[in-house]
Order: C-alpha cells, then structure tokens, then sequence
C-alpha cells in the first residue's frame, strides 16, 4: 500500500474543552489514486489531511506513507518529509505575494531534491505566459494553478488538496479538477482531496465520508467520470 | 534563497515604515558618530594645543616688579614670564586689551596671516577682529600710533575671551585681546606688569610663599580658577553627557519603534510563514530570511548614519569651538571603538528583537500560521473588565482600540516623550540661563558700576560701596582642590542683595555663603569651613551663619573688617568699589572696570549659540516626532485596516473615520507631553549638576510655561501633520479588504 493509516485518534484541548477530531480513523490507498474526503465542517477532514501531510501529529494509532513512517517522527524528520514527498494545494492558493508566478515555484524547486523542470510544469498547468506576474495580477483560478505548480515541481508522490476549488467558480473550478486528472495521470500522482462538493467525488476512484471525527463510509468508484462531465 | 526576492518588494509595498526605521537610525548613528568623534577629538586637541603653546599653571599681580625672576626659576625649577597688559580703550564702551608678546608661556597660534615679525604689528583675536570688520593687513591706531594686523591668532590664556574673570559671557563687541611686542608696549609707557608661571615640581605655596616674604601679590589666578581657560571643560563635559546619552536613547528608542514595526509586519506574514512550513522550510531557513529584513534596514542606516555622522564631526566640532578663541582643530583620529558600536548597535538589537519574534511565530504549528490565529485580536481580561457602556459609541471605540494594542500605546507614549524631550531641551537650557541671570545675577548684584583696583585703596571712597575680593580654595584635609571667591563687604551694603530662602534680607554682618557653593561644598549653616587665601596661602576657618538663595556664582560673603582681619590686611582697606554711577577714578589705578550694561550684552552675546541650539535641537525633534508619529499611525491603520472599511461599507463619512481611527492619538500625545516636562527638567538638572563644578555655579533647571506652550503647539503641529499623511492612507484602504477574511 502507498498510503496505510490504523488507529488514528487526534483531541484538541481549548480551554476547559477536549475535542476529539479524530476517533480510531484508518484507511489505506494505493500509490496513483485519487481520493476524494467529503464531510461537513467539523468532521475532521482538515486533521486527517494535516496528519497525513506532516504538519500535524497524531495522538494515537499509526500511518506510512510510501518509505516513511510518520508515527514519533521528529520535527527535522516532518519537515525533511513534507519537503521530500508531499505537495500542498491549499483553498486560498497562499503564494507568496511579492513573489511571481515563477519564483512562488522556484520556492519549492529551491529547496527540492530532484525538481522537475519548471518550464515544463508551467506548460503543463498552462500559466507559462503569466510566469511573471505577480499573484495580485493573476485571477484565481490561474493563481490555483500557480499553485499546482508549485506543489508538482517537486514531482512529489503524495498531493494534498484542501478543498482547492473552494475559492472558484465553476467554470475555473473545473479547469482546476481537469488539470489535478491530468496531473495524476501523467506523474502517477497521487492525490488526496478533501471537499465540501459531492460531485467532485465521481472523479475519485475512492471516496470517504467523514462525520464527527469518524470515517462513516468507504467507497471505491469503479465508473470514474471525466471532470468535464461532473456537474453540481 | 529564492525566497529573498520578496525583501525588497516587500519593503517597498511598506515603504513609509521601513524607510522611517532606516531614517531613525541614520539620525541616530550620525549623531552617535557625530559626537562620539568630536568629543574626543576636541580635547585630543585642546590638550595638544595647551601642551604646545606651554600655557601658563597660573598668573598674578604684585604690588613692586620682580627683579630675580632667573633666579626663582632656577631655585623652583619652574617657568616664570612677565607680561604687560593695558586695556586701551578702542572706542567709547570698547576695550582692546593689549597685552606684550610672550616667549616662554601662553604662546599664540596664528590662525590667518603671519605671527609679529617686525615693528608696529599686531595679531588679533578673531572675534573682536570679526565684530568690528578688521582683517589681515588693515591698520589700527593704539594711542596714536598705527599698528598692521599681522594676523588672527589664538590664545592659550584667552580661550574663553573674558574681559574679568568674573564675567559670564565674552562680547567680543566691547572686548577684544591683541598682542604687540613688549618692546613697543614698554615704549608706550601703557599697562602694568603681571606674571605668568608654569611649575615643573609640586611647589606652588613655597613658591608664593616665598613672593610674600619680599612683595604683596595683589592677585593669584590658578588655570583651574581661571575661566577664561577652564569654562570650554564644562562645556565639554556637558557635550560629552550629551552625546553619550542623547544619541544613544534615540538609538534605542528607534529599535525598540523598530522591533515593533518589524514584529507587526511579521505577523502580517504569518499565512506566508506556515506555508513556507507546508512546502517543506525549515525553521532555520524562515528564520534566516526573516532576520534579513532587519539585518538589511539596521545595516543600510547604521552605515549611512555612521558615514554622514563622520562628515559632521567637523562642523559640530566647528559650531561648538565657535565661541571660543581656538586654533582650528581636526578631527584626525578615527576612533573605531565608536564606528563600529554605531554600525553594530542597530543590527544587534533589532536582529535580537526580530529573532524573538520569529521564534515565537515558529513555535505556532503551520495550520495555526496559516489560519493567521495570532493575528487575531485577543481579548484581554482588562478590556472584559470595562464598563464602556455610558461612553459613546466613539470614545468606545477608540478605548478599545488602545486597550487591545497596549504595547503600541506605549510606544507611541515613549517616542512622544522623547521628541517631546528632546524639543524642550533646548528651551530648558535656555530658559534656565535666562533664569540665573534675570532672577539671580540681576537680583544679587545690584550696582551698575563694578571696579577693581590693581592695589590696595585706605581712602573713604566718595561714592559707591567698599568691597574686597580674594581667591580661597578649600584647605580640609583629603579634600579636592576647590576654588572660590570671597567677597568682604560693607555691613550695610544695599548694592548686594541677599535673602533666605523666604525671601527675607539677611544681615550683613554675618558669614553668608551663596546657594550654588553651599551645594556644590554640601553645606550648611553651623558648618565650618576650613579655607586657604590663595594669594598668601593663609589658612582661616569659618562658620557658615546663613545661606543665601541665590545661584549667582560660588562666593562666601563676610563684613569687610572681619575679612580684612582674617587675612591679616590693613584695617580699612579695600580692593573694589560697586556704585550705581559712574565714578570718575584714575584709570592707571584700575585692574579693571565693568558695567551692567556690558554683562548685559555679553549675556546676550553667549547665549545666541544657546538660541541656534534650541533652533537646531527643535527641527530634529519635529522631524524625529513626524516619523515617530507617522510610523505608528500607519502600524495603526494598517492593523484596523479590516474595521477601516467595514467603517466605509456601512457609509461612514471620511470625516467620522479620520475622528475614530486617528484621534485617539491625541490623548497619547498629551500625555507623552506631559511625562517629558518634569523629565527633562529632572535630566537637565542632573547634566547641570554634572558639569557645576567645572563651570563654577549650580544652575537650577528652569522651563518657562510660555515655553512649555510652545514646546507643546510644535509637538501638536508635528502630530497634526502626521495625521494629514495619514488620511491618504486611509483613503487607500479598499471596501473589498472586509469581504476577505484570508490573506490571498
């Protein structure tokens, strides 16, 4: 398996109040799918992501991802992780504003390993004429797609989207989900989405759904649809 | 790192607050340099030129010409020069004092032109040559006999150009200093004779002992005693406190202003912080790129600052030598203890201040960054605790707006103060001279005509009031040498004024000691004190009876008879008259005459530098206070940018805005006002008394409220303009900023 998570449980204390995000959560993906977490505010969806993409911690229970074993691991060790294996894609894009679209890249290919060419990348999510603009001049749906970039040029195993459509209309919300396809298809990618919006799910070949910290349902799509094709 | 690219854009999109840090600290290193250069370098200098021109250890006065001077500087082993002086009288109210070209001692140092180099030349003191259009090469007739201004020159003995030592000020209008050859001055058969000595061997009293034995020596003035030479150490030591603590509250002050701006901008970046987390930075990278915004606006100010501060060493050393009659000065050694605390001081404090700050936002996990949860305004159990419910909805506002930003409150308090400081300063210096002079000098001395005879008078004068003068050091075991002068007058004296603290006259016929001595020596009445006549070197004791209020110079007052008694003088005699008229006296008598109208003018005179200084010391602090003021005004508007524009979509008046969001500051600046009053008074006192001693009187801190109104409108004025800047920047704030509440 790619990805293996048994057991795991996360509580936030604030105050006088514990908060259990996460109740004996596990699920595993193989490497080169797309996996698509629905569930409404609260159901712990953001956790699990922030678990699995190393920039949170478990309390209890146990994950790997591809060689690395997440459980006890370090702060060094988490950021040598998140730089080594996962690309984040958050709601609000987050690029560096006085940064342009090609430097918010070259963030990443900075302190990569093994990046892959950035021109390359930025024909591939179709931004190579806006590549010096600054944030502010992009729409938001090109500055998603900076934001993909920045996420693929590390040529990561693991893409962690948080709810990358949110902030778009439907139109660019769907150039947005054609390009993580085409993205998963063509590095083998795989890519993790969490959402508020069902429809997205029949694009995924698994689909969970959350509830109050708990996975209350498992599905594996055997009829993918074409994001052209999903409407909502 | 490529992620350094966004420093200098970043810097520009707040381009008014990090150029106003970057311009504090230029203001405050080149001050810093400034004076740390000039302080040193001035008395390198002055010491240098005093060693070279072999300036005396003192000068006196005997009743018969010394004929053995050889053989007293053989059998003391000491330098011994006879000189003449003779004040001529240049024109009406105006005196040239012409003193003999010396050999041995106070040797002049040409400044323009050429030293005396043949018959019927004289070199001149700059001043006087300045205030009456005489140069180089023109002509001037003493006694009907026309000399050539060889050249301009300065004197060792004549730093301070006093005309009597008594005097406070030089007036280079009514008094002036030229040196002409002895043989001339003995041919003119003008002036008496005085001696200048220096001593190579502790020997001092023997040596005047030895003078008593066979002559009277009508005046003794030791170099430390002698203000003509000693005044300019007081000024350099109050420069020196000024520049040693001036310089480095600004600096401080601006990295305090500084780290707080930065830590704000910070904040404002903690979205971008907990990405850069996401993409797989580590601490140590976000906290390098982060201490490069600091490290780049400390080091670009500190090297400006340090490099402007050398360029104005010399003209600070220039405007501070300026009174002074002094050979022109370099600043020619490069001291780099001070060059490289300028450069450093800056990049320690705001790197050490950033590094805190950005430790702080690392401690925050990447999603509690990038959800900005610090950025979010906490309510504080203080501000739970208000009852705001009575105010209106505006002073509500503003409360809390200053309750939930107590630290920028502060600063904005401190940095008002200082400016505040800073302005009234200079008032305070000037006030309090103007102080000791209008109240003290004017209320004390009441004579209009002062004279001084060169020996001993028995005859009733047929005006004015008797009166005796000697130099006394303090004799007490273990004590410093300490200077002063004694006066013996009449018992019923009207032309002296002295009262208690209640204002009530004291009797003359008591030991009376003035306020400024008693403060300085710490004493008080049934004190005794044990002194020595530094012209004899007799010992006597006295018994402090009263203290007079007065700070008008460090006497002690005794009865004429007792004084003369005490000092084993003849009965009746006298060395001084003070009288409301002028008295027609024999001017070959006299060691020197004075008029009220002519310490007037000097007064006016010395403290025209005092006026350019509260000129110059005003415009830095308005244009410290504009960037103080502007600087947290936009730190301001930038953190209620959000209610800025709430305030627009709900249809509030520009107006209303500028009133919610700009004038709670208006309190702030009153209350920054008022802390600085008692303040500077307070650390005016405290440089006054610092440098008492060496300027011999005690000058009470004094600031006028004309002043204080003053002081306050220009504070006002510096806060309303800043304010007008910052309306542009309200009015630049988008509707649209409300709609988001995430940072793109």
């Amino acid at each position: 398996m790619f990805l293996q998570m048994e057991d795991i449980n996360k509580t936030y204390q604030s105050g006088d109040t514990t908060f259990q995000a996460l109740k004996n959560v596990g699920f595993a993906l193989e490497q080169g799918q797309i996996c698509v977490i629905l569930g409404p505010s609260g159901s712990g969806k953001s956790t699990l992501l922030n678990i699995i993409g190393g920039i949170d911690n478990a309390d209890s229970g146990t994950i790997h991802v591809a060689d690395w074993k997440l459980n006890n691991l370090k702060e060094k060790q988490l950021t040598q992780y998140r730089r080594d294996a996962v690309g984040f894609i958050f709601q609000f894009y987050n690029l560096v504003p006085n940064l342009t679209a090609r430097e918010n890249i070259e963030l990443t290919t900075n302190i990569s390993k093994d990046p892959l060419d950035i021109d390359e990348i930025l024909e591939a999510v179709g931004m190579k004429e806006f590549q010096h603009h600054f944030p502010k001049e992009l729409s938001g749906g090109q500055q998603q797609r900076i934001s993909i970039a920045r996420a693929l040029v590390k040529n990561p195993k693991l893409l962690l989207c948080d709810e990358p459509t949110g902030a778009l209309d439907y139109a660019t919300s769907k150039e947005i989900l054609k390009l993580l396809v085409n993205v998963n298809k063509r590095f083998n990618t795989t890519i993790l989405i969490i959402t508020h919006n069902n429809a997205i799910a029949e694009m995924a070949h698994r689909v969970l759904k959350m509830r109050s910290g708990k996975i209350i349902e498992d599905m594996v799509n055997d009829t993918l649809i074409p994001p052209e094709r999903i409407e909502w | 790192m490529k992620l350094n690219r966004k420093i200098l854009r970043t810097m520009m999109e707040n381009k008014s607050r990090y150029l106003g840090s970057v311009v504090l600290i230029i203001i405050s290193c080149a001050l810093y340099t400034a004076f740390n250069m000039t302080v040193p370098n001035l008395q390198t200098g002055l010491d240098e030129y005093k060693r070279d021109s072999a300036l005396e250890d003192a000068n006196f006065i005997t009743q018969e010409p010394i004929a053995d001077v050889e053989s007293l500087e053989k059998e003391y082993d000491l330098i011994l020069e006879e000189r003449y002086s003779w004040d001529y009288e240049y024109s009406d109210g105006v005196t040239l004092r012409i003193l003999s070209e010396t050999e041995k001692l106070n040797r002049y140092s040409v400044i323009e032109g050429e030293p005396l180099n043949g018959d019927h030349e004289l070199v001149l003191d700059p001043h006087f040559a300045e205030s009456h259009n005489l140069s180089v090469g023109d002509k001037v007739t003493i006694s009907e006999e026309t000399f050539t201004i060889s050249g301009l020159v300065a004197m060792p003995d004549y730093i301070y150009p006093l005309k009597t030592e008594e005097d406070m000020a030089p007036n280079s209008n009514s008094f002036g200093v030229a040196i002409i050859s002895k043989k001339e001055l003995q041919e003119m058969e003008q002036g008496f004779p005085y001696y200048s000595v220096k001593f190579n061997q502790d020997n001092i009293d023997a040596f005047k002992e030895k003078l008593s034995e066979t002559n009277f020596v009508g005046q003794w003035i030791s170099q430390s005693d002698n203000p003509r030479i000693t005044f300019i150490n007081g000024d350099i030591n109050a420069f020196s406190e000024i520049g040693k603590v001036v310089p480095i509250i600004i600096l401080v002050l601006t990295c305090m202003l500084i780290a707080a701006v930065l830590s704000r901008l910070l904040k404002g970046e903690y979205v971008q912080i907990g990405t850069l987390f996401g993409l797989g930075y580590t601490k140590r990278e976000i906290l390098k790129h982060y201490l490069m915004y600091s490290i780049i606006v400390s080091l670009v100010g500190s090297i400006i600052g340090t490099f402007v501060g050398q360029y104005l060493a010399e003209p600070l050393m220039m405007s501070f030598t300026f009174q002074y009659n002094l050979p022109i000065l370099d600043i020619d050694s490069f001291i780099l203890k001070h060059v490289i605390i300028s450069l450093l001081l800056p990049l320690f404090f705001l790197v050490t201040v950033t590094f805190f700050v950005v430790r702080k936002a690392l401690w925050l996990t990447p999603q509690e960054l990038m959800r900005g949860k610090q950025v979010k305004t906490k309510i504080s159990w203080f501000e739970r605790s208000l009852k705001l419910n009575r105010f209106s909805f505006e002073a509500k506002f503003r409360i809390r707006d200053m309750v939930r930003s107590v630290p920028r409150v502060i600063m904005m308090i401190l940095g008002i103060t200082f400016a505040s400081m800073l302005l009234l300063m200079g008032f305070t210096t000037k006030d309090s001279i103007d102080h000791l002079f209008n109240h003290s000098l004017k209320e004390t001395f009441n004579y209009e005509h002062y004279y001084i005879f060169k020996d001993m008078q028995f005859s009733e004068p047929v005006q004015g009031e008797k009166l005796s003068i000697s130099s006394f050091e303090v004799a007490e075991e273990n004590a410093d040498p300490y200077s002063f002068s004694i006066y013996g007058i009449e018992e019923d004296a009207k032309l002296i004024n002295l009262t208690d603290d209640s204002n009530n006259p004291l009797d003359k016929d008591q030991v009376i000691v003035t306020k400024s001595l008693a403060n300085n020596l710490e004493l008080a009445v049934g004190d005794t004190i044990e002194v020595e006549n530094k012209l004899n070197a007799k010992e006597i004791t006295l018994k402090i009876d009263a203290i007079a209020d007065t700070y008008a110079g460090e006497y002690i007052f005794l009865p004429l008879d007792e004084f003369n008694q005490m000092n084993d003088y003849p009965d009746g005699s006298y060395i001084g008259i003070m009288s409301e008229r002028k008295l027609q006296l024999e001017k070959d008598s006299l060691l020197m005459s004075q008029t009220n109208d002519e310490v007037m003018a000097a007064f006016e005179e010395a403290t025209k530098p005092v006026k350019y200084m509260v000129g110059g010391v005003s415009v830095v602090a308005f244009i410290l206070g504009l960037i103080i003021i502007f600087m947290i005004t936009s730190m301001m508007i930038e953190e209620n940018k959000t209610n800025i524009s709430l305030l627009k979509v709900l249809g509030y008046p520009k107006r209303k805005i500028y009133s919610l969001v700009l004038s709670s500051n208006a309190i702030l600046v009153v209350i920054g006002f008022i802390i600085a009053v008692p303040l500077i008074l307070l650390s005016v006192d405290v440089m006054f008394q610092s440098i008492a001693k060496d300027l011999k009187m005690t000058l009470p801190a004094h600031l006028n409220k004309m002043n204080i109104l003053i002081g306050f409108v220009i504070i006002y004025m510096t806060y309303t303009i800043s304010n007008l800047l910052a309306r542009k920047r309200i009015m630049s704030i988008s509707m649209a900023e409300v709609l988001k509440n995430r940072v793109e």
